[in-house]
């Protein structure tokens, strides 16, 4: 059985009750949601918080779920509209440097790798919100063009653009911080 | 770097892994004779490499959160169809008088109030389907900027801001968990008084004792 079809049993008993039944899909998709929601704010308390807001809006909005569409994409959906909402109503006067404490060091890694992945995820961080998103789906979610553009609602022709365009303003970034042979 | 539209695209399509056959052989053609196009390819696939490269991050398990919330928050059942919200007033003025009329009645009937307490909630241990009554008009006991306790006859409302409360098990037992309130009911038997604690993160932040002598 594949994950679209556990999905699908596992809305089936959430519509008849079953909470254990979300508890399953919170599981499955928890990890790449609260990935998906950290990279778009930068935050990891706020990330939770978010993380927390799209299960309890999945569970409360299960009835108008289309069962011929795929969970992920509607839960990813989910967290990227938060996430641009959250960014919006967050003072935009915030210094960059308070947002990314999920940017812990890694013990093992050796200064240097620490401050280019330091410098990547700021400059992933520094993009438009959109060349953000399609970033994180393709490269930390692994979604193909379409489903990106299933997620995005959006053309797919617009996803291969914006995410063009970002992976190339990043590596102009990252060349600006000599972090690119 | 100047490149045109259609190999920039090729580019992208070869390192996402959505190139046809035709698209490759058209990339491959084209980088053949093309150092730029080299340049940009090999630039690119490196942004890429990075970028799969991030680590994931630990997630913060808020399975336990969310369902605790949504048992809190659902009054007529689990169905999202079904689904009520507990408001800004959630509790039910009628239903107080319901359970003060139901406890006057089994005074006067003879039967033990624990018993009866104990039968109205024990059936239905789903938070989903207990119906809780308006503990906000009840009187109160104390309040502070962390919690508002609230009594009346042998049961206590806690109500914490946040935080998870605890109380002496011997003397107090639990009758419903809202969120992260607790209506609590003293233990038959038990006299004097009996500790609530609050606490915050692991470090506890109230403590009062509440009279059950009442």
């Amino acid at each position: 059985m594949n994950e679209e079809e556990l999905d699908r049993i596992a809305i089936e008993r959430c519509r008849q009750g079953d909470l254990d039944a979300f508890g399953t899909l919170i599981d499955r998709y928890e990890r790449p949601v609260f990935n998906a929601i950290l990279h778009m704010v930068g935050n990891a308390e706020d990330a939770r918080e978010i993380c927390q807001q799209v299960f309890m809006k999945a569970f409360e909005h299960l009835d108008t779920y289309d069962a011929n569409r795929r969970f992920f994409s509607w839960i990813y959906r989910s967290a990227i509209n938060e996430s641009i909402n959250h960014l919006k109503a967050r003072r935009p006067s915030e210094p960059l440097s308070d947002r990314l404490q999920y940017l812990r060091p890694n013990p093992a890694e050796n200064y240097e790798e620490a401050e280019r992945r330091d410098h990547l995820t700021k400059s992933i961080q520094a993009l438009d919100e959109n060349y953000r998103a399609v970033l994180i789906l393709r490269h930390f979610l692994h979604l193909s063009y379409r489903e990106m553009a299933d997620v995005l609602n959006v053309p797919e022709k617009m996803v291969k653009s914006r995410l063009f365009t970002a992976r190339q303003l990043l590596r102009q970034a990252l060349e600006a911080k000599g972090h690119v042979a | 770097m100047w490149l045109d539209d259609r190999t920039l695209e090729l580019i992208h399509l070869a390192i996402d892994g959505e190139a046809t056959e035709s698209d490759r052989a058209e990339l491959d053609a084209i980088l053949a004779n093309s150092a730029e196009a080299r340049a940009m390819f090999e630039a690119m696939r490196d942004v890429a490499r990075r970028l799969d490269g991030v680590p994931t991050a630990e997630p913060p398990h808020v399975r336990p959160a969310v369902l605790e919330k949504i048992r809190s928050g659902v009054r007529t059942g689990f169905s999202p169809s079904r689904l009520t919200r507990v408001g800004p007033n959630p509790f039910r003025r009628r239903t107080v008088l319901a359970v003060v009329y139901a406890v006057a009645a089994a005074i006067v009937i003879g039967v033990g109030v624990d018993r009866l307490l104990v039968e109205r909630v024990r059936p239905q241990e789903s938070a989903a389907s207990m119906v809780a009554p308006d503990v906000n008009d009840w009187p109160l006991v104390t309040r502070t900027a962390d919690v508002t306790v609230r009594a009346l006859g042998d049961r206590y409302a806690v109500q914490p801001r946040t935080g998870v409360v605890d109380w002496e098990q011997g003397k107090l037992e639990l009758v419903e968990r809202m969120g992260s309130s607790v209506i609590l009911q003293r233990r038959h038997g038990a006299t004097g008084s009996a500790m609530i604690r609050l606490s915050i993160a692991g470090t506890e932040v109230f403590r009062t004792p509440v009279s059950l002598d009442r």
